[in-house]
């Protein structure tokens, strides 16, 4: 299962740049083309969101978690739980976008 | 002879890209050269908020050679900003200790944990990609 960093929970929605910061994940079955949106427990911290973001999408069994950016405790942490680090290049604005491309 | 410049350790991809004043009028010669290790001085000390000898270990280098490029960026960030002139980012003499790959496809970028399904992109399955932490 993959997770995407989004700011709304549709599917227009923005894609959030920061990580640890992220309102919503959105969760994309590998198998199919099911996708479910999951508010981030770390949001409404002030201090180490992302690692809170991490320990929770670790719990989940994520494979690999898509971003625009990530922080040096959040890469560290998800080296150490085996979790793959994909970076959204800034031309895709919505999580449409990137669904149209995204191949199970 | 001169010393050869020294490679060095970018931790995140690094693009090259120039940051233009909005309404800038002025060549493209007069813009600032904003090498790798400073944009990563800048981005270990000032956004992700680490002191000075943690950033220096992170980057391989020594305290007081890390002072000296976080002075240097600092410098031409304040020219950039004082004088309205670009900033054009450099990635060269860098290398990542990640290994990191871009998808020519869908211009991704990824890091390989499990080495049996690194023939493809996991993004969007293309076969096309170009290892960026070593290239041949």
């Amino acid at each position: 299962m993959k997770a995407i960093t989004v700011k709304e929970d549709n599917i227009n929605s923005p894609i959030q740049d920061c990580f640890g910061k992220t309102k919503f994940f959105c969760f994309i079955d590998d198998d199919s083309d099911k996708v479910e949106f999951i508010p981030n427990p770390g949001y409404d911290l002030l201090k180490l969101s992302g690692k809170k973001a991490v320990e929770f999408l670790h719990s989940k069994g994520i494979s690999a978690v898509m971003s625009g950016n990530y922080g040096i405790t959040v890469k560290k942490l998800l080296d150490k739980h085996n979790i793959q680090t994909i970076i959204i290049p800034s031309m895709y604005e919505n999580l449409s976008q990137l669904l149209k491309i995204i191949k199970p | 002879m001169a010393r050869p410049v020294k490679q060095r350790k970018i931790l995140s991809p690094f693009t090259d890209i120039s940051l233009f004043p909005s309404g800038n009028n002025k060549s493209d010669a007069d813009s600032i050269l904003f090498l790798a290790e400073e944009y990563e001085a800048i981005k270990l000390i000032d956004y992700e908020g680490l002191n000075q000898s943690k950033a220096a270990k992170l980057m391989k280098i020594s305290r007081p050679t890390f002072t000296r490029i976080y002075k240097r960026a600092r410098i031409k960030l304040a020219a950039s900003l004082v004088e309205k002139r670009a900033l054009k980012l450099s990635g060269e003499n860098i290398y990542y200790s990640d290994n990191w790959h871009k998808c020519q496809n869908c211009e991704c970028i990824y890091n390989i944990i499990d080495k049996s399904n690194s023939d493809f992109c996991p993004f969007c399955k293309s076969t096309n990609f170009i290892n960026i932490a070593n290239p041949e």
